[in-house]
């Protein structure tokens, strides 16, 4: 959907961001981490066509002529601020601004004012003034104005930072249930909570430009626990995982936390899964080993564990992990 | 000064036709020209403000260095424009409430387009981006500036207004001072000073001065009021 190569922006001669290569899928959940002054927002801005680059290349659905691509953007997406502005007046005046002309007349209009508000908890808020509301209900109010939008990109910058824990819940809530409607989202947070729930892949921002967090983030349930672990369930796999209690939907393991082995081992290590080499890709001087093991698994290992396991596509491998190496969310 | 204050309060009070004829006539083309060249004014700051093509950052400072225009050379212009020789000589406008409205109208237009232009360059830059990112035609755009700018908008008027109800040469140039008839507080003053009645003068001036500071504050409340509940600081 996007693709950034060689991408620079600067603000006043002062450069923010210098994007090597850079990619985001259809209906991908991509969380942005970075400390203050990374260039977080500024990216969001780029891939909203708020603002445009300096040299580089964006691309957005194959186009990159930037009149065009800038249009499209503007038309698929919709960018919440970190702290978002509302337009003076009522709460039904402001989310009634972001529905399309031609999705307007007064009673369909009514409708998703009304369904958006309930999506974000806030039914019966349509006629408070904006100006009486807290912190947490214009975030949620700005909320609901992207989402009666129905833009197919929603960029959210920081959307929990100054909000208590209950509203950071809901928010993280209604961020799963907008992303499960197929559409993509690229948000930039501070807080692991929220970027390990929500996202399927995680980047780091640094010195302007994007590293991975060579973190696997599996999306699942807690399902059980006994004397010794709490098992999580993703996809095919069931993992073990140190006992905690709290009801986690994501559970973070270290691309370098995996070793790979052609058989099962007796070792200390809990969680031994099978699966099947899907892309060996070297990367500063190691590998990345992409499998599918139910789930997909990425594990690092060095050139010459490559040659000395042989890894190739489609080999069966084993990945091994210690329990401990495992963070629920 | 007592004395000066005395008579400028009894001549307030007396119940002189002239006088309240003088401020109702001085209200009277302050707001049409006011209102006449907002018309004209707002759209074009408005343009200036959130509008993107070329040129527009030397036309707004061109527009803001035109404030400092004299309102005797704004009078001198009209003045040659409906003047025997001038493009319009057939028009009769001249030394007519038309033309010291069409001129104060011309005098205002700088003062209203670079005050608006100045004020909505103030508000918060994440009102233009939210606009942008709910992909506002032009339409809708423009009607949410107005609505988020009222305040920046109405105080552009407002000034205008006291800029307008102060000036004399436009009002002295176009209108002739004609008793009963163009003859206003600011051309009175003048008449009254030049024949040396330096106390109705300045009793005048008085009346002039409560005036502006009256309708400015009253319409400064009224904005306050009303505008009381539409800004939302997140």
């Amino acid at each position: 959907m996007f693709e950034l190569e060689g991408l620079k922006f600067s603000y006043s001669g002062e450069p923010v961001l210098s994007i090597g290569h850079f990619r985001i899928a259809a209906g991908e959940i991509v969380g942005i981490q970075g400390d203050n002054g990374s260039g977080k927002t500024t990216l969001l801005k780029l891939l909203g066509g708020l603002l445009q680059e300096h040299s580089g290349r964006l691309a957005y659905m194959g186009v990159e002529e930037r009149k065009q691509r800038i249009a499209m953007m503007q038309d698929d997406s919709v960018y919440v601020h970190q702290n978002p502005y509302l337009f003076s007046g009522s709460v039904h005046r402001n989310i009634s601004a972001a529905i399309p002309p031609q999705r307007s007349d007064r009673r369909k209009s009514s409708n998703i004012v009304f369904e958006s508000l309930r999506a974000v908890d806030l039914g019966g808020f349509e006629h408070r003034n904006v100006r009486k509301l807290s912190g947490g209900e214009v975030k949620r109010v700005s909320l609901a104005r992207a989402i009666a939008a129905n833009p197919t990109v929603l960029l959210l910058d920081e959307p929990t930072a100054g909000v208590d824990s209950k509203t950071t819940g809901r928010i993280t809530e209604l961020i799963r249930g907008f992303s499960s409607q197929n559409r993509t989202i690229i948000l930039s947070t501070h807080e692991p909570d929220l970027a390990y729930r929500v996202s399927d892949r995680l980047v780091l921002l640094k010195n302007g430009n994007i590293h991975s967090a060579n973190l696997n983030i599996f999306k699942g349930t807690a399902l059980k626990t006994d004397a010794s672990f709490l098992y999580f369930s993703t996809g095919g796999c069931e993992l073990k995982c140190p006992i905690r209690k709290g009801a986690f939907t994501a559970a973070v393991l270290p691309y370098d936390d995996v070793i790979l082995s052609e058989r099962k081992v007796s070792t200390s290590a809990q969680n031994q899964v099978i699966g099947t080499v899907e892309r060996v890709t070297p990367i500063d001087g190691r590998h990345r080993v992409s499998m599918d093991c139910g789930v997909k698994m990425v594990s690092h290992v060095t050139g010459h564990s490559v040659s000395n396991l042989n890894i190739t596509v489609g080999k069966t491998l084993y990945a091994i992990f210690k329990a401990s190496a495992v963070q629920l969310y | 000064m007592i004395r000066v204050f005395r008579e400028a309060f009894s001549l307030l009070f007396s119940g002189d036709a002239e006088v309240y004829f003088l401020a109702f006539v001085t209200l009277r083309f302050a707001t049409f020209s006011v209102l006449i060249s907002a018309v004209f004014s707002v759209p074009i700051g408005l343009l200036l403000a959130f509008g993107a093509f070329p040129g527009r950052k030397p036309i707004t400072v061109l527009i803001s260095g035109a404030m400092a225009i004299p309102t005797v050379v704004i009078g001198l212009f009209v003045f040659s424009l409906f003047s025997r020789s001038g493009v319009f000589k057939q028009s009769t406008i001249l030394f007519t409430p038309t033309a010291v409205i069409l001129g104060q109208a011309l005098f205002a237009a700088p003062v209203i387009v670079s005050l608006t232009v100045s004020g909505l360059s103030r508000i918060d830059h994440r009102f233009s981006e939210t606009m942008f990112t709910l992909s506002f035609g032009h339409r809708r755009r423009y009607l949410y500036i107005v609505r988020e700018g009222t305040d920046e908008i109405f105080h552009a008027l407002l000034t205008s207004y006291g800029r307008v109800v102060g000036e004399v040469g436009i009002s002295m140039m176009l209108g002739g001072n004609i008793r009963w008839y163009t003859r206003t507080l600011t051309t009175s003053i003048m008449l009254e000073t030049g024949k040396g009645n330096f106390t109705r003068a300045l009793a005048l001036g008085i009346i002039l001065l409560v005036i502006a500071v009256v309708i400015n504050s009253a319409l400064l409340l009224a904005a306050a009021y009303a505008g009381q509940d539409r800004y939302v600081r997140a």
